[in-house]
């Protein structure tokens, strides 16, 4: 960022590359609309451009790029005035990232994502922002603009309401290579194996 | 370990474990639910992340837009955010400043100075405050949104609060009593703040701005007007200070507010 703030037009082309599959990801998973989602990481990348001067190189770009794409996806919800029902049908949904679903799993994804349109907004931002994004507590703070121990709270009664929620519907069927049924809570040391 | 060394192990596929885990979950409750029976939330988090999106010829759009930032009105949005907010009140400022050298009001030796300059000081201060929201743009905090609201209610009820406190300052009795003209007033003030609204449409760098920063905007002006208008006015009369002073923010308010919606309808 530092090199594309200083005139170097070959690292934005980096920052580009870098950011937005990213978040692209981040936009699709609720518009659902490739040429939407498409549009909203056009505008993120306008408007990095428009306030590269604001730019802290001591910060990181990551929860900056997406503070800028999150709020122009608020934006976009408020002229539609409303948020958009999941719908896992939908053609442009990605692949996941973790390969070879079934039926069951599929099933699965979609009572997780049932439970989590039923969080409360902030609990569901933290824990989607922290999962799907891939960013870090401290980054996610930033881009909500509270403190990592706030966001760490919000996240973990967000898990706790998931997990009730969940308790409710049928087990995540196991993956190839799955270990079985044990006990793998903390200070176990049997846990280990592959998901 | 941190806690999105945990994620990234459940989203590569892994079930996290070892030594450094365990110590992690000793101190973190809420990675300890991921854990619980069988870990079952972890997993189906973990199952759910999509991955990542090739962005095809979207970069060539990017760069169209990138290359049509130029122009005038593409140089000021550029600026560092603290030097357009300077700009902003640096204009406040100088509108006061001219009052006071040029436009003095007349009864400002027997106004009280302590109540005069705490006005001034509570119209700064809202300024300031408005004008660093105002100039953050799409880059500030999410959070931010739902107090943009109360900052808005507030720029615009404290004008009115302040015209109940300025009669008290008047050191010239018959000046309370005194109707005035406060049609002149609201038309000098409205006018005066008009760059430091067009100031703020060449400094804004969304494309589509929220309801609640065009409202804060006028109120903004409001403030500003208000903070000319007690440097200038002497009227101590209440109808007077609310009808010609305070509502100046809210036109303004209403004004952006009605022609966003307009633009919104037609565009």
């Amino acid at each position: 960022m530092a090199a594309y703030v200083a005139g170097d037009a070959a690292a934005f082309r980096v920052i580009f590359a870098r950011y937005a599959p990213l978040l692209l990801r981040a936009m699709l998973r609720e518009l659902y609309v490739r040429e939407e989602a498409n549009d909203l990481v056009q505008q993120t990348f306008l408007q990095l451009h428009r306030a590269r001067a604001d730019f802290d190189h001591g910060q990181k770009l990551k929860p900056w790029v997406f503070t800028i794409a999150m709020n122009l996806k608020r934006e976009y919800f408020r002229k539609k005035k409303r948020r958009p029902e999941r719908s896992l049908e939908a053609d442009s949904v990605p692949e996941p990232a973790v390969p070879a679903l079934g039926a069951a799993r599929v099933d699965a994804r979609r009572t997780l994502a049932r439970a989590l349109d039923d969080l409360p907004a902030d609990q569901r931002q933290v824990i989607e922002l922290h999962w799907f994004d891939g960013l870090e507590f401290p980054e996610v703070a930033q881009v909500v603009g509270a403190s990592v121990s706030a966001v760490k709270v919000r996240a973990h009664r967000g898990y706790v309401r998931l997990r009730q929620t969940l308790g409710d519907e049928a087990p995540l069927p196991p993956l190839p290579g799955d270990l079985g049924a044990g006990d793998r809570s903390a200070g176990n040391p049997e846990r280990a194996g592959s998901i | 370990m941190e806690c999105a060394e945990i994620r990234n192990l459940f989203v590569a596929g892994s079930l996290p474990s070892g030594p450094d885990v365990d110590a992690h979950l000793r101190g973190c409750a809420h990675c300890g639910e991921l854990f619980a029976h069988d870990a079952e939330l972890g997993r189906r988090l973990a199952q759910a992340v999509d991955a990542d999106l090739e962005p095809g010829d979207l970069f060539a759009l990017v760069e169209r837009d990138v290359k049509s930032e130029v122009g005038l009105r593409a140089r000021l949005r550029a600026l560092p955010t603290r030097v357009r907010a300077a700009v902003l009140l640096g204009f406040a400022v100088a509108l006061l400043l001219f009052q006071l050298l040029f436009r003095r009001r007349p009864d400002f030796a027997d106004f009280s100075p302590a109540l005069f300059w705490i006005v001034v000081l509570a119209f700064g201060l809202a300024l300031v405050v408005g004008v660093r929201r105002l100039t953050r743009g799409a880059n500030a905090p999410l959070g931010v949104e739902a107090q943009s609201r109360w900052l808005a209610v507030c720029l615009l009820l404290l004008p009115a609060l302040a015209q109940l406190v300025v009669p008290l300052g008047s050191g010239t009795p018959e000046a309370a009593a005194t109707w005035g003209n406060p049609a002149a007033c609201f038309a000098y003030g409205a006018a005066l703040v008009m760059p430091f609204l067009l100031l703020a449409w060449l400094f804004e760098r969304r494309d589509t701005v929220p309801p609640t920063a065009l409202v804060s905007a006028g109120a903004l002006a409001g403030v500003a007007a208000n903070l000319l208008l007690h440097a200038h006015c002497p009227s101590a009369h209440l109808g007077h200070l609310l009808l010609g002073h305070a509502s100046i923010g809210v036109m303004w308010a209403v004004t952006l507010g009605v022609l966003s919606r307009s633009f919104q309808r037609s565009g």
